[in-house]
């Protein structure tokens, strides 16, 4: 192995890609769309829900509401409870209360949106106690612990998509691009062997991931010491190497840049997708075990959120390790096949 | 011009009935030939006649079905170690578009492991300091092929494969690539030229290989394959009575004749029975501005020789 002909394909390989407005968007995309996060750390404005009210009772409920929840509601008569729930399921409004004398109203809550509906439940119940007379009695004091920036919740996900972006998509379209235009060729009349080649390759993809991770991170002003910080860094640099083994892969196989693009276009999916739904069913959840995007996306999320150590992460930085090893000799195994095949 | 005396010793290019196979298509049918040191040798063919197959097997990009192939003595097929020694120029102008003419070369200069020096003085030879830190997509065809040979070059390898070097360049162009072809013959390397331009062949090549449907249908030196296979011909041009036009279309056969420059031109093998008396008629049906014999030309010498005829 020659470190200076290694070096020599990574720094070609970044002069490329900072000229290759494919690859700047691919790689600007994450980076930008991450400065969103960084906004959920502002103060937020409250929600208002809106809210539908009908019965014979609306009239006084909807200046009550008006007067005493102005804050959080935004009511709109209507005629007949009928309407008001046709609204509601087209989701034109959050809820619609039946207010008709008696012991108790009756609320139809939307419940197409769970990020909405608990709030809102909470919301009725209060106000309308206070319509009625009573005091609703919460009989429980909540505190929030890990009360930390939004943004480092929804980090770790961006960071894993990011990495599946570059490896996959980036890693691609760039060797199907050698490919195409015959530059492999040339490199392969030159006196790098195999090995550096694709050693040149991986770590092009490695670093790039590295890089935009951190100016991430940075634009989104975590700072990560100690264990956490190397953790992260582990996890990245091993999800980095499958990815981009996955992405070198798909290149070798590819005939163009163009059958590149669509074969990671459909791999991309079921590799990010399985991983942030894991949690929702035993199903989701043994199809996420099998890729690597899952290790990578749970071991951030712990190093990232709750500052693991390395103990912590042991269960993500193995398997992602094997993934890591395993992709990388498949990737050999690949080019070499690949690469004879054509011969 | 004057040519590199040819050493007859271990040839720089050896091949031993090499075969081809890509499915059911037999690209080369067991071809054998022996390039030596100093040489340039030409490997003629039109279009699919196996030319860019071989070069691949020579760059040791592709391996043989059968047979086997050897530069400077060691195989071709995975051998890196042989790349120090072999320079290929593709047909195609294999750069990297989007990176200047200089970071191109510093590339491949760092895969050689050669100094930046030596990149400034190729750029010099081949006249492209001043375009050196533009874009390659910005270059025409000519700068990128004279690139390309840059490329091939920065090694100073003593062995360099060419395929269709002039290929859909100006006469411009072509001659700064014959020139660095003559200037590298000069320095004793050995040239592997493959072309279907058979001028380039005739003016620059020691030896020529006429390939053909995947085999080698003559090899020689070019004047020997015109002797050889060359048919001289007496051209007559000559003023055409006007009535005496058709009498004369009909009277010689219709590939001896042809119009050039208003001027009827007829050629007849110089052995052909009885060519004094068909002189004598012509000169009967107009006036004749010009008579002499020609030589055969290489690509008419290809045409009989593989009855094909190269674009």
């Amino acid at each position: 192995m020659n470190i200076g002909r290694i070096t020599a394909i990574v720094c070609k390989d970044f002069l490329e890609a900072l000229r290759n407005k494919t690859v700047l968007i691919a790689v600007l995309l994450p980076l930008v769309a991450s400065l969103f996060l960084a906004a959920v750390d502002n103060p937020q404005q409250p929600q208002m829900f809106l809210v539908g009210v009908t019965g014979s009772e609306s009239r006084q409920l909807t200046l009550f509401l008006k007067e005493a929840a102005a804050d959080a509601i935004v009511v709109s008569p209507y005629r007949d409870a009928a309407a008001g729930k046709e609204a509601v399921t087209q989701g034109q409004i959050h809820a619609l209360i039946v207010a008709e004398p008696g012991e108790r109203f009756i609320a139809y809550l939307d419940g197409a949106n769970p990020m909405n509906y608990f709030p809102l439940k909470d919301v009725l119940q209060t106000v309308l106690s206070a319509y009625k007379g009573r005091r609703f009695e919460p009989v429980v004091d909540l505190v929030i612990l890990n009360q930390g920036k939004t943004s480092t919740s929804l980090l770790p996900l961006w960071l894993t998509v990011t990495a599946v972006m570059i490896g996959v998509m980036v890693l691609s379209g760039s060797f199907a691009e050698e490919k195409e235009k015959g530059t492999l060729d040339s490199i392969r009349v030159s006196s790098a062997v195999d090995g550096e080649i694709l050693l040149g390759k991986g770590i092009f993809g490695t670093l790039l991931v590295l890089v935009v991770s951190s100016i991430m991170l940075w634009l989104n002003k975590v700072e990560l010491k100690g264990e956490p910080a190397a953790a992260a860094a582990l996890l990245l640099i091993l999800g980095a190497v499958s990815f981009t083994a996955i992405g070198l892969i798909i290149g070798l196989h590819a005939r163009s840049q163009s059958a590149a693009r669509a074969i990671s276009t459909l791999v991309y999916l079921p590799l990010i997708f399985p991983a942030v739904t894991a949690d929702l069913s035993p199903i989701t959840r043994r199809a996420a075990e099998v890729l690597p995007s899952f290790y990578l996306y749970r071991g951030l999320r712990k190093a990232l959120q709750y500052q693991a150590d390395w103990e912590s992460v042991g269960g993500e930085i193995l398997p992602l390790a094997g993934f890591a090893l395993v992709l990388s000799l498949l990737t050999l195994l690949a080019y070499r096949r690949t690469l004879d095949r054509e011969r | 011009m004057q040519r590199a005396v040819i050493a007859m010793t271990q040839p720089a290019i050896a091949v031993e009935n090499l075969v081809k196979q890509y499915g059911q298509t037999l690209a080369l049918q067991g071809i054998s030939f022996q390039v030596y040191p100093g040489e340039v040798f030409g490997y003629l063919g039109p279009n699919g006649a196996g030319k860019t197959t071989t070069i691949r097997l020579l760059a040791g990009l592709s391996s043989p079905t059968s047979g086997a192939c050897w530069v400077l003595g060691q195989p071709t097929f995975k051998n890196p170690a042989l790349y120090r020694h072999l320079g290929i120029v593709f047909e195609e102008s294999h750069l990297y578009e989007r990176l200047t003419g200089m970071e191109n070369l510093r590339f491949f200069g760092a895969l050689h492991g050669v100094p930046t020096a030596r990149i400034q003085e190729l750029l010099e030879t081949y006249d492209l300091v001043k375009a050196a830190k533009r874009p390659v997509r910005t270059y025409s065809k000519g700068m990128k092929r004279r690139l390309f040979i840059c490329r091939a070059l920065l090694h100073d390898p003593e062995v360099l494969i060419m395929d269709e070097p002039t290929s859909g360049l100006d006469p411009t162009s072509a001659a700064v690539i014959h020139a660095a072809i003559d200037h590298y013959r000069k320095q004793g390397k050995t040239i592997f030229l493959s072309t279907h331009d058979m001028s380039e062949a005739e003016a620059l090549c020691d030896r020529v290989a006429f390939l053909s449907k995947g085999r080698i249908a003559a090899l020689d030196q070019p004047k020997a394959l015109m002797r050889r296979y060359g048919q001289p011909v007496v051209v007559i041009q000559l003023k055409p009575a006007a009535e005496a036009v058709d009498t004369l279309e009909k009277a010689v056969s219709s590939d001896q004749v042809s119009w050039e420059d208003e001027l009827l031109t007829v050629r007849l093998p110089l052995d052909e029975p009885g060519l004094g008396a068909k002189i004598d008629q012509l000169r009967d049906w107009g006036q004749i501005i010009s008579i002499h014999t020609q030589e055969a030309s290489l690509g008419e010498v290809f045409r009989q020789v593989t009855g094909t005829k190269l674009p």
